[in-house]
């Protein structure tokens, strides 16, 4: 290993040393130089690429969005479906620290930072997609109480810190900061509490964003309870991402994955799973009818794959006790219930606003650079993953 | 005002009240949107003993724009030649001809070298030296050169005098020119239209006389006040532009409804002019081309009028037109393309996904579930 000492002086040279020392991971075996890794350094320099030609040359030369069609794959995908993804984070940190289930804990500093990259990417997006970014700021100043922007705003702003002092432990543990450990660790229960709050407005507060959209959003999605779909289908989300890490990092790395958590979190997904299949089956049923699935064309069709891909097989699956022990079909399980409820928040920022933007000529594909900022976005939160397993204490329970 | 001045302002302008003289001045100053207070200054200035000297000069025209001067009514044209200005010289409207006249312009000039303010109509041939237009022996460009220089200020008036209009007109036989072009280093302001609205040349004389400097100008010498924003900016049909019902020919339904022009050829969004809130004639609402029916013609802007065809599509600068400008509310049953794709690949992707993860990982269930069966126990044992 390199001694920074050489390069940086004693003092940051000695930290770095200590971050960059690896040893307690070497049994996970993480190699850095591989051909995977060297394909996702690549999509995220192109993603920096488009990143800067969108600063400079704004929205229009970089996406395929417009004035009848403003909100692309960027929000629908990266904010929306990213942050659902992050919703991990909160669940297994509330079940740790504030329900104190003990067999979690060894999953708790995976899920948070996981979190921590989904709500970053969010951050960036968002930084990205709107018109001027440089005043992104603004709204932490600017306080326009009554907008629903303005609490997406905070909350990711508010969020994003609190999950980033939730994963700070492992670099005072790294850099033997045992003070700011010692404060941070007293301090835990009093954030976790935080974030879980947040969590719970910030997951909603981004359905409700769709409430003011009565005619635009296709009525098989727009709902007045739309805060609270998206909440739940973000919390089966949250399970299954978290339950799917754990199995990734268990296949690629050698790390054992804990089965009887799996086993936890698969009964929360089929918990929450058939809670929303009741709810958005009574919404369509209450609402639209049955038979508009049949009659809006495609929108039908993405509403039951949506349904099928994302609850209802997986929930099918993982309800049969033998199956939740295969780590196999729920890791099969975990994959559909995170491809579907992405489908789902596509469906609801992409297509679902359609039939609206048609009325008025508007279309949408994706620009390549919109989808190689995406796919940079997503590059870049395996890669710092990675990275973070290799240098950080990131599965704790296997230490001891 | 000094009493002597209000004096001489009862005599002249007898049979008109000191409110309703006041009342024109400050309709003026509104008029070029100059603060109220203007009209005082208006109303001293016009009031003041010696009328300030026109002369008035009349080329490649069609009395088009001194046709529409007469029709003016606030101030009406008496009150103009006789109370506000003293109209030393007019082709069409002075008493004297021949020999009389130019004597009078002769004299007019001596007099108030510096001080007269030159308006000139029509354009000026340069071809062959200018002898396509002559007056009293003297040809066009002679006559403007002699006269320009004693001027303290000129004005161009119509399109023909601010670029060349309908008499530089390709194939532009006489090589006829604008006065700008002609005065070149010299500042002209130009008064576009084809005929222009007199208000634009009457608050412009007004500000000169008012303030001593002429209104704000722009590149083209143009009065900002008046040719200032889009005649699309200001267009009563502008929210049908907006909503895109548009008329796609004369007497259609849309047409006789009062749609947008836009697709009739209409050049309101490439032409800079206050007609859609100025009007015509003094007559009220709808009197102005597009709110008779007629596509705008582009008169007033060198490049649009007398160039483009009428039935070209205007250029929009300012806001791209959506596609939605085909139809008004189509009532489309097909998916546009874009999305239909984007919705195809998507649903691919995760049917792809589904269905790759279901095959190979509830496939391999026997074999790797006794592997993990296994982790399971060592996982028990570290616990």
């Amino acid at each position: 290993m390199t001694d920074f000492t050489k390069f940086a002086g004693p003092k940051l040279g000695g930290a770095l040393n200590k971050l960059m020392d690896d040893r307690h991971s070497d049994h996970l075996g993480i190699k850095m130089d591989t051909p995977f890794t060297r394909v996702l350094i690549m999509l995220i320099l192109g993603a920096v690429a488009v990143a800067a030609y969108r600063v400079i040359f704004g929205l229009g030369a970089s996406t395929n969005l417009n004035d009848y069609w403003p909100w692309g794959i960027w929000i629908a995908f990266d904010v929306l479906g990213g942050v659902a993804m992050a919703a991990g984070g909160f669940i297994i940190a509330a079940m740790v620290y504030l329900l104190n289930w003990k067999k979690y804990k060894c999953i708790v500093r995976a899920s948070i930072l996981n979190a921590f990259f989904g709500y970053l990417l969010a951050a960036l997006s968002i930084t990205l997609d709107i018109g001027r970014s440089f005043v992104i700021w603004h709204p932490m100043v600017m306080w326009q109480v009554n907008s629903i922007m303005f609490i997406v705003a905070l909350h990711v702003v508010a969020y994003t810190s609190t999950l980033a002092t939730e994963s700070s432990p492992m670099i005072f543990e790294k850099l033997g900061w045992n003070k700011a450990l010692g404060w941070v660790n007293r301090c835990m229960v009093g954030i976790v509490l935080f974030g879980v709050l947040l969590s719970l407005l910030h997951q909603s507060s981004l359905g409700a964003v769709y409430l003011i959209a009565p005619s635009k959003l296709s009525p098989l999605w727009y709902s007045k309870h739309i805060p609270y779909m998206f909440l739940i289908s973000a919390i089966m989300m949250g399970l299954s991402m978290v339950s799917f890490e754990t199995i990734l990092t268990s296949k690629v790395f050698n790390h054992e994955a804990p089965k009887d958590v799996l086993d936890g979190l698969a009964k929360g997904v089929v918990f929450f799973g058939s809670f929303y299949t009741l709810f958005k089956f009574g919404h369509v049923i209450t609402g639209p009818g049955i038979g508009a699935l049949f009659t809006s064309g495609f929108l039908g069709f993405m509403w039951l794959l949506e349904m099928a891909v994302g609850i209802v097989i997986p929930c099918v699956l993982l309800a049969k006790k033998s199956n939740r022990a295969d780590l196999n079909t729920i890791f099969v399980a975990n994959i559909m219930v995170i491809v579907g409820v992405l489908l789902n928040r596509l469906n609801v920022g992409v297509f679902g606003v359609s039939d609206y933007a048609n009325r008025v000529g508007g279309d949408y594909f994706p620009s390549f650079m919109e989808l190689l900022l995406t796919a940079g976005m997503i590059a870049f939160a395996i890669l710092g993953f990675k990275v973070c397993a290799k240098y950080l204490n990131l599965f704790p329970e296997d230490h001891h | 005002m000094k009493p002597e001045e209000s004096e001489y302002a009862k005599q002249k302008l007898s049979g008109v009240s000191r409110r309703d003289f006041l009342k024109f001045c400050t309709v003026m100053a509104a008029s070029m949107g100059l603060p109220l207070s203007a009209g005082a200054k208006i109303a001293e200035a016009i009031t003041a003993v010696k009328r300030p000297p026109v002369i008035w000069l009349s080329f490649q025209e069609c009395t088009g724009c001194v046709e529409s001067l007469l029709r003016a009514n606030h101030p009406t044209l008496e009150h103009l030649i006789l109370d506000l200005i003293s109209l030393d010289y007019s082709e069409t409207l002075s008493a004297a001809a021949g020999h009389q006249a130019e004597a009078a312009k002769e004299a007019s000039i001596k007099e108030n070298k510096g001080k007269f303010i030159l308006v000139v109509d029509g354009a000026v041939p340069t071809k062959d030296n200018g002898i396509y237009c002559k007056i009293a022996g003297k040809t066009a460009l002679q006559i403007l050169n002699e006269t320009a220089p004693h001027a303290a200020a000129i004005v161009a008036m119509g399109s023909c005098a601010s670029w060349g209009g309908v008499a530089a007109a390709a194939p532009n036989p006489t090589d006829a020119k604008g006065i700008p072009e002609i005065l070149a280093g010299k500042t002209v302001v130009t008064i576009p239209g084809c005929p222009p609205s007199p208000y634009n040349l009457l608050s412009t004389l007004i500000h000169f006389l008012t303030y001593k400097k002429l209104p704000e100008l722009d590149s083209k010498g143009r009065p900002k006040f008046a040719y200032g924003r889009l005649i699309h900016e200001n267009c009563e049909r502008r929210p049908h532009f907006d909503a895109g019902r548009f008329a796609t020919q004369f007497g259609d339904d849309l047409h006789r409804q009062g749609a947008c022009l836009f697709k009739l050829g209409c050049k309101g969004p490439e032409t800079h002019a206050n007609c859609p809130s100025l009007l015509f004639g003094d007559v009220g609402a709808g009197s102005w081309p597009v709110g008779t029916g007629h596509p705008c013609f582009g008169c007033t802007e060198k490049g649009v009028g007398f160039s483009t065809p009428l039935h070209t599509l205007a250029n929009i600068g300012a806001f791209t037109p959506p596609t939605f400008f085909t139809e008004a509310f189509p009532d489309k049953g097909v998916v546009p393309g874009g999305v239909k794709a984007f919705a195809a690949g998507t649903a691919g992707v995760v049917i792809g996904a589904a269905g790759a993860a279901m095959l190979t990982g509830l496939g391999k269930k026997g074999k790797d579930g006794k592997d993990s069966g296994s982790g399971d126990n060592d996982h028990g044992k570290e616990e």
